[in-house]
């Protein structure tokens, strides 16, 4: 089987880590990013793993070359040259996609959720439709595009609302589908939507079922959201690996993911929620709660960290409080005693002074 | 010619309303800075004159609010064999800055002083009380025993500008001082400046003589006499020591100016408190510091005979000096724990392992919690602070003050970070007594009121 990832463009949205490395590489939950989607399709038997991009950065070639070994299954890039939107890359990328008869899965990289794509694979084969896309319910559906479902036929889209007023509906696109190869017959060669405007054909052809996505999902592609994801992909992880959780002293409400190499001084207090990365140094006495801290950081004594990105090789000194999803890039150093409320702090900075409502560092 | 008596202004409890939330607590002038009420500054550096056999409160405030305070006073006069009396003298209404010593005139001229000091009580300084009484006298002399009208204290500024943009104008009062330079005379005083006359400024402190009730009862009737609009409302009995006295005096020509050059505040605000601990701490450090009393050899007396001793901590890993801890407070050092610079803590308070406090007053009775911070704060008595909390107050450093006042500063200037004191409410914050703050909440340039239990964090914010 093949899949497919959109991975698109710069991931200005998660800037400023994504002014150091392109979003795919960026660790979620101590994982690139793109790793969680590889190791999805790969699990479900894939073997050609297509990324679809705007530009190729060698560094993701390299990193990637090796997952292809580590997961058996090879990678190939498809480089639009100008962007194609949604479905324009499946076009592009035909002739990996019709090698042969089996489905093709498609991924949004930004998305997080449990992956169940077993049980979607399942699923479209059972209704015997061209494309299946899996489908996510939201609190407030007013906000993004709302699938209708035909009233005969359970599972079958009659139609999509566009940010309804009306009540239609709580389910909505989770940027993951299930297509057979006649698919791309129906798309063009020029920059096109697979929302707007492939899957209104297949409506009209009465071939686009919705499976009802069990679980978390969080399109992840902003800080906001990153923090907000890391929470439930921890909060799935107790639930089905609580293994691969922490469950030292220091923990506390639960939910810490620590790399084994990194260090974690005495009297700390961590948790709920917080992902710790490889050779990561935490001091004496730190509060972390709701935030990620990249590998090579350190966090000195006492700090406090809650709703923060630390990125790469930062420092967070003595006493200081950071909160209110702070982002700090690569190599930032947080001088101690220091407060930072939304900061996001742009690469090799530092913080000499208080910043106390959310601003860009530059 | 000998001074025999001291009066000290104390203010009262319906004015000190610009020093809340404190104010709820103690009277103002009874707040503790660097280990003793600001009182008692004031009162033991009047002690130090060895003529003074009387010291005269006057104020506004309920007798009570003394009564600890004098027998605490009197218990280390007997103990000390000092022969020295103190008294608080209440006036029956709120009687301006001057309006008070005429009410009290019998008292002070009792047995007759040849001069006695008035002391505004809430200066801080380093009162150069005995010096002003020599050069009182040496004024007299050169006068050919001619009485004087008066001896002010004069504050030369080092920095003007930096005052003005530290001290709002509109706030507070000060007055400056023209002399002649070669004397000392004084010829010209004006309360409230408008244009720059003279770096020199009323300390708050003089040395007057029985002349003074002339010109108090001669200011009265001039009150009455001018009073043209609403005459009905002039109260004569309220008079202002600035406007109806000072101002007048430079005519007569027998006021001199005592040149005093070192640090002096007036504490009007919770902000001037913390100030005013930055002040005194630095002096009894760089006092320690000189007869080497810092040592650990040296004996940790809470108290000496004549004055309340305060004994700073001596630099340590974890001391910046200067720091003052009461005997009885605990502090944890394990894990990393940093007190100072400018830190008071009072009796009986608990700091917990890892903490970090600087620039700050913490009152007596008073628990921080481990890994938490303090800093441009005031935690009043027996509050509550948890683990993880972060009292945070701003502050205001001299290189934003300068450039309020002269524009952009210079490149050199732009390293001055240092916090210097605090101008107003909204730089610092402030527990009243009993308040206590959960784990891991942010108390950021807030005021609380007394015995309020917070949940969250608080922004600029007053909480009643």
């Amino acid at each position: 089987m093949k899949g497919l990832i959109l991975v698109g463009g710069y991931g200005t949205r998660l800037r400023p880590l994504t002014l150091s490395i392109p979003k795919p590489l960026v660790e979620f939950a101590n994982k690139p990013m793109i790793l969680h989607q590889i190791k999805a399709l790969a699990d479900v038997g894939c073997t050609e793993i297509v990324l679809a991009v705007n530009y190729k950065p060698e560094v993701m070639v390299g990193t990637l070359k090796q997952y292809e070994k580590q997961y058996g299954v090879h990678i190939t890039f498809s480089v639009e040259d100008e962007p194609l939107g949604t479905a324009g890359p499946l076009k592009l990328a035909e002739d990996v996609l019709k090698k042969d008869d089996s489905p093709i899965f498609v991924l949004n990289s930004d998305v997080i959720c449990e992956y169940p794509l077993k049980e979607l694979l399942d699923f479209h084969l059972s209704h015997g439709g061209e494309a299946t896309i899996a489908a996510t319910k939201v609190d407030e559906p007013s906000k993004y595009g709302v699938i209708v479902y035909d009233r005969d036929v359970p599972n079958r889209i009659d139609r999509f609302v566009e940010k309804p007023v009306e009540f239609v509906g709580n389910r909505i696109n989770a940027g993951i589908y299930v297509l057979n190869p006649s698919v791309l017959d129906l798309i063009e060669m020029r920059p096109t939507s697979i929302e707007s405007e492939t899957f209104p054909l297949l409506v009209e052809k009465k071939q686009l079922f919705s499976y009802d996505l069990p679980g978390y999902w969080m399109d992840v592609g902003q800080p906001k959201d990153f923090l907000v994801g890391m929470c439930l992909y921890l909060t799935g992880l107790s639930k089905k690996q609580p293994e691969l959780l922490t469950k030292a002293d220091y923990v506390y409400g639960g939910n810490v993911l620590v790399d084994p190499t990194a260090k974690i001084g005495k009297n700390c207090k961590i948790g709920p929620n917080v992902v710790i990365g490889p050779n990561v140094v935490v001091g004496d006495g730190v509060r972390i709660q709701r935030s990620t801290i990249l590998k090579n950081s350190e966090i000195k004594d006492h700090a406090w960290v809650k709703s923060t990105i630390v990125g790469w090789n930062s420092t967070v000194g003595k006493w200081a409080r950071l909160e209110g999803v702070t982002v700090l890039g690569e190599d930032v150093n947080v001088k101690d005693e220091i407060y930072i409320n939304g900061g996001k702090v742009l690469p090799h900075k530092s913080i000499k002074n208080n910043v106390e409502t959310p601003q860009i560092i530059m | 010619m000998t001074t025999t008596k001291a009066i000290v202004m104390v203010g009262g409890g319906s004015r000190g309303t610009r020093f809340r939330p404190l104010a709820l607590d103690q009277a103002k002038i009874l707040f503790p800075i660097a280990g003793k009420p600001l009182l008692a500054h004031t009162v033991d550096s009047i002690l130090e004159i060895d003529s003074i056999k009387e010291i005269i409160l006057i104020g506004f405030y309920e007798p009570s609010v003394f009564t600890e305070f004098i027998s605490e006073f009197d218990a280390r006069m007997r103990y000390s064999k000092r022969r020295c009396s103190m008294r608080y003298l209440k006036e029956f209404k709120a009687l301006g800055t001057a309006g008070g010593l005429y009410y009290f005139r019998n008292e002070i001229m009792e047995g007759s002083p040849d001069s006695f000091l008035v002391i505004h009580g809430d200066i801080v300084c380093s009162f150069p009380l005995q010096k002003m009484v020599e050069f009182y006298d040496q004024k007299a002399k050169d006068n050919k025993g001619k009485k004087l009208d008066a001896v002010l204290m004069g504050v030369k500024l080092q920095n003007y500008d930096l005052f003005l943009a530290l001290n709002d104008r509109d706030q507070s009062s000060f007055g400056t001082i023209i002399s002649d330079e070669k004397t000392g005379k004084v010829v010209h005083y004006v309360e409230k400046p408008e244009t720059k006359m003279s770096e020199t400024i009323n300390g708050g402190i003089y040395l007057f003589n029985d002349k003074l009730f002339h010109r108090l009862s001669h200011a009265k009737i001039t009150k009455i006499t001018t009073a043209t609009e609403n005459a009905e409302f002039v109260d004569e009995d309220v008079i202002s020591m600035e406007e109806d006295i000072l101002e007048n005096l430079p005519e007569f020509r027998l006021t001199y100016v005592y040149p005093y050059t070192g640090f002096w505040t007036a504490v009007k605000t919770p902000s001037d408190a913390m100030y005013a601990n930055e002040l005194y701490l630095n002096e009894l450090y760089n006092k320690q510091r000189d007869t080497k009393s810092l040592t650990p050899s040296a004996p940790l007396h809470h108290r000496t005979p004549t004055v309340d001793q305060i004994v700073l901590e001596k630099p340590s890993s974890h001391i910046i000096p200067p720091v003052y801890i009461h005997p009885t407070s605990k502090i944890d050092e394990s894990m990393g724990t940093k007190i100072g610079p400018y830190v008071s803590i009072g009796a009986g308070s608990v700091v917990g392992a890892g903490t970090r406090i600087s620039n700050s007053i913490i009152l007596d009775k008073s628990v921080i919690g481990p890994n938490s911070l303090v800093t441009n704060s005031i935690v009043s008595y027996r509050c509550k602070v948890g683990s993880w909390t972060r009292v945070e107050g701003t502050g205001i450093n001299i290189k934003n003050a300068k450039q309020a006042q002269n524009g952009p500063s210079k490149p050199e200037e732009q390293r001055e970070t240092r916090v210097i004191g605090i101008k107003d409410s909204g730089n610092i914050s402030i527990l009243g007594s009993g308040t206590s703050v959960s784990d891991d909440a942010y108390i950021l340039n807030s005021f609380i009121l007394p015995n309020k239990s917070i949940k969250h964090d608080m922004r600029y914010e007053i909480i009643m």
